[in-house]
């Protein structure tokens, strides 16, 4: 099996995750995965903005359920643009109305080996 | 090999089940309050009140501590990261500063600051004085604290703040947006604890 290093290697990845503490966490593993992480972001807004200016992204993992709000409207931009993405979530697969477009729906905490097999592989 | 105890008393696994095991209690603390929050909002009197009851009620009896400020409701998603904050700053106040000191004091004030119609922000201000000065650099103070106060607060509530830690004083300052929802309650909370001479 490839090793997720060889997957990851190079790949842009945005991150949505509100909480700082599992943001960084997962930066710094995707960084030692050899992947160029974008944000992270806490916040749908935050999420847009860097989307928008930003041309080449090669995957996301997405929190589902940020401070106050749902990060739909980011997966729908994602899905549009055709950059594969995951859900994040602590909540059980039958709570998640819809996925969005979202290749997978996985639960906390990912960890970039899935995710690299499951978007990239 | 044996895990090495340290001079703070039990190994690093004790500490860290312990901390671990505070910080679920403040969590389950701010949960009892989100539970009735349907009749009585949560405001951050009652916040702050919550948590220096449940660990510093000798301070509280002792009238070493001061909260003044005006009502003001928070919103469910600010709480539970305000309340890990206020926690983080409870503790290292028992553990290494005023509330740990027989003649420490606390004071946490707050108010509200409009700088344009669309700016509301909640101002808090918590001051501890009259600490021993300790031989710790003021690094020692709290790691995890005082990253969920400069770093997670920032990120995930678009906070300002500033934690300034001298020989004998603490001075930690958080600034935070206050939307309309967080609106101001029209009655002041009564001041249960008596403000200091």
């Amino acid at each position: 099996m490839t090793p997720p290093s060889h997957v990851l290697a190079g790949r842009r990845v945005l991150l949505v995750e509100d909480d700082y503490f599992i943001a960084e966490d997962l930066k710094a593993e995707f960084e030692e995965g050899g992947a160029e992480v974008l944000g992270p972001v806490p916040s749908v807004e935050a999420a847009l903005a860097l989307i928008a200016g930003t041309a080449e992204i090669d995957g996301a993992v997405l929190d589902i359920n940020l401070q106050d709000e749902l990060v739909y409207p980011v997966a729908d931009v994602l899905h549009a643009r055709g950059v594969p993405f995951l859900f994040a979530t602590g909540y059980d697969a039958a709570a998640v109305p819809s996925l969005h477009g979202a290749v997978a729906l996985c639960q906390k905490p990912v960890d970039p080996v899935t995710v690299a097999r499951t978007l990239f592989a | 090999m044996p895990i090495q105890a340290s001079r703070a008393g039990g190994t690093f696994k004790d500490r860290f089940r312990a901390r671990f095991n505070d910080r679920l209690a403040a969590l389950s603390r701010v949960q009892g309050l989100l539970s009735r929050s349907d009749q009585e909002p949560i405001t951050l009197r009652a916040l702050i009140e919550t948590e220096l009851s449940a660990l510093a009620a000798a301070a509280l009896q002792e009238q070493r501590i001061r909260l003044d400020g005006p009502a003001v409701r928070l919103r469910k998603t600010t709480v539970q990261t305000f309340a890990l904050a206020l926690h983080e700053l409870a503790t290292n106040a028992l553990k290494y500063g005023a509330l740990g000191a027989p003649d420490g004091r606390l004071s946490v004030t707050w108010r509200i600051c409009r700088a344009d119609p669309a700016d509301r922000r909640l101002r808090v201000e918590w001051v501890e004085e009259g600490f021993p000065a300790r031989a710790e650099t003021p690094d020692a103070r709290g790691g995890y604290g005082r990253q969920l106060i400069e770093r997670a607060l920032p990120y995930a509530l678009k906070a300002r703040t500033r934690y300034d830690l001298r020989e004998t004083t603490l001075r930690c300052g958080i600034d935070l947006p206050l939307p309309e929802g967080d609106a101001a309650g029209d009655d002041p909370d009564p001041p249960s604890m008596t403000p200091l001479p």
